[in-house]
């Protein structure tokens, strides 16, 4: 470790700020969250084939 | 590795084989699970099997056949399957597009839903399960009225 790397005010002056904007954050992780339940949550073959038979009787009638 | 299909076999051979669409298109990119889902509609006694890796292959499949049932996988490279539903319920409208693929999310399904999809059906179902699925729905689709 250089005597540089150890000075804490010439770190400081390698860090250079980055401006986030805290919306863009925010709707990323919004976007995570949404990815993760979806990619991840299964919905139940029963309660699938329930969702579905509205549509296959209409179909049958028609 | 060999699959056997026995208990689909006896399962079939114990009901009314009569109520099944003349013919079925499979659009899945999976070549093990198009000869999977083959083998499952054969032994329920569809005659009629045509195949597609992709959905524009399918697409072009489906304008010159118009089959009467599209087994349709969602996650495939190109088009997806969310986006071809609705290209072929426009399109031909009597044609039944049943999904059946590894997502079931409960966004996927409703879009399948409002996509026009007549049903949907998960493929880590056990294999006996998706015959069956397939057989009642086939039965509702295209058995006769006094069933």
């Amino acid at each position: 470790m250089s005597a540089a790397d150890s000075n804490p005010r010439s770190n400081a002056q390698k860090v250079r700020p980055m401006r986030y904007s805290i919306g863009q954050i925010l709707m990323e992780i919004e976007e995570d969250r949404e990815g993760f339940v979806s990619g991840r949550e299964m919905v139940e073959q029963d309660e699938i084939s329930k969702l579905f038979k509205r549509r296959v009787q209409k179909r049958v009638r028609e | 590795m060999k699959i056997s299909f026995d208990a689909i076999s006896s399962f079939a051979s114990n009901r009314c084989m009569q109520a099944l669409p003349k013919s079925v298109l499979l659009i899945d990119d999976e070549a093990h699970v198009r000869m999977y889902v083959r083998l499952i509609l054969q032994q329920l006694g569809v005659n009629n099997i045509l195949e597609a890796p992709n959905c524009e292959a399918g697409l072009e499949i489906f304008k010159t056949e118009l089959p009467e049932v599209v087994l349709l996988d969602i996650n495939m490279p190109g088009m997806t399957g969310l986006e071809l539903l609705p290209k072929i319920t426009r399109m031909y409208p009597e044609t039944a597009v049943i999904m059946l693929t590894g997502q079931a999310s409960r966004q996927l399904v409703e879009t399948a839903e409002h996509g026009g999809a007549v049903f949907y059906i998960r493929k880590d179902l056990d294999r006996t399960e998706i015959a069956r699925l397939l057989e009642d729905l086939f039965r509702q689709l295209f058995g006769e009225e006094d069933e």
